[in-house]
């Protein structure tokens, strides 16, 4: 399998496993400057400048996103990220501590904290509290880093429930 | 802080406060500094810019994702995205965001009460058909999205919603799930200080 060119495939009709002249394309893209904007915010996060990758590796963003993504049952989702995060050297113990949504984060390690806090964004986002910023920092977070961190689990919320909701005009499931 | 705040829905202004640094207060360089404080400007909510520009290349991006579907005018009318993204902000608890978009649907709509009753009572309060459509679509995509099918968009259908109209629908309650998780987690709602003037 030739390994994902995050800046040139488009990341939704990707995981969908569409054609740029499919039926549900041709709808996205009757608004075209939509479907670049939310390519390029992708890819903002997913090829982030050095400075970004320097507050939150890419590797840890794309186990942030298979955990986001496990919570919801989002296979298509978790698998795509799980491409990604193998491309980008994954070890098997870390894929399966992104994806073993069934044994809560304790946040001992600087991934753990990640996890930690995707858990709670996505299951319980009113109860994040200030608290748990100060045990990001205490994880080692910088503000940059939790910004980093936040934008990918509240990006990968919104991009599944797009793409599930795209994929319901595929027809009668 | 009030206690309250965060945990009362409300159709009245509210300001957010930040619990973490601005970008501009972590000692990021002059040139840095002046392209965050430029990109600011004199926008509203700059305090949850401020914040958000600490990863500078993802704010910009989704400044434009969000200006998209926040002013786009195809389809028309826009206020049934509104309540779209006011269900999402309802269940997932993001009481500053569902204040924005319920003002801004009673404003589009003219239908304040209604609204405010969906504030207080939550989604299931007795609705209209075409709101009633669009909020269970969008609870549904909130809460379980993966299991969000065909049958899901035939209320809408029924109703007259076209294609566009239907994924206009899904985009914005689905960009929510995005908006309310930076707002709970980033700050928190107050409500808005008396002006002196």
């Amino acid at each position: 399998m030739t390994a994902i060119n995050v800046q040139t495939t488009d990341v939704v009709n990707a995981i969908l496993g569409i054609d740029e002249d499919s039926p549900i394309a041709r709808l996205r893209n009757q608004k075209s400057d939509l479907v670049r904007e939310l390519q390029d915010y992708y890819v903002s996060i997913f090829d982030p400048v050095a400075a970004s990758a320097k507050a939150l590796p890419l590797l840890d963003r794309y186990l942030v996103a298979i955990r986001v993504a496990s919570h919801t049952g989002s296979t298509a989702v978790a698998g795509w990220y799980g491409r990604l995060a193998i491309d980008a050297g994954a070890s098997r113990d870390a894929l399966d501590q992104a994806q073993n949504i069934g044994t809560p984060e304790t946040g001992e390690t600087s991934l753990g904290a990640a996890l930690r806090h995707a858990d709670l964004l996505t299951t319980r986002p009113a109860d994040a509290r200030q608290e748990d910023l100060q045990a990001l920092k205490a994880a080692g977070f910088s503000p940059a880093g939790i910004v980093s961190l936040s934008q990918t689990i509240a990006f990968v919320s919104y991009q599944l429930r797009l793409i599930a909701g795209l994929r319901a005009f595929g027809g009668r499931s | 802080m009030s206690a309250g705040t965060r945990d009362t829905f409300t159709l009245d202004f509210l300001e957010w406060t930040p619990w973490l640094e601005r970008a501009v207060e972590t000692g990021i360089s002059p040139e840095q500094h002046a392209r965050v404080t430029s990109a600011i400007g004199d926008a509203p909510n700059s305090d949850y810019i401020a914040v958000l520009a600490n990863d500078f290349g993802a704010w910009k991006a989704r400044a434009l994702v969000h200006r998209h579907v926040y002013t786009s005018e195809d389809p028309e009318p826009t206020s049934w995205r509104e309540l779209g993204a006011t269900t999402t902000s309802r269940i997932n608890g993001c009481v500053f965001c569902a204040s924005v978009h319920a003002r801004i649907f009673a404003n589009l709509s003219k239908k304040r009460d209604l609204i405010q009753r969906f504030l207080d009572d939550g989604i299931d309060t007795n609705l209209p058909p075409i709101e009633r459509a669009i909020v269970d679509l969008s609870a549904k995509l909130t809460t379980d999205p993966e299991s969000v099918a065909a049958e899901d968009l035939e209320p809408l259908r029924a109703l007259g919603f076209y294609d566009l109209a239907i994924l206009d629908v899904i985009n914005y309650a689905a960009f929510f799930a995005n908006a309310n998780r930076l707002m709970l987690t980033l700050g928190e709602p107050r409500l808005q200080r008396k002006s002196a003037a």
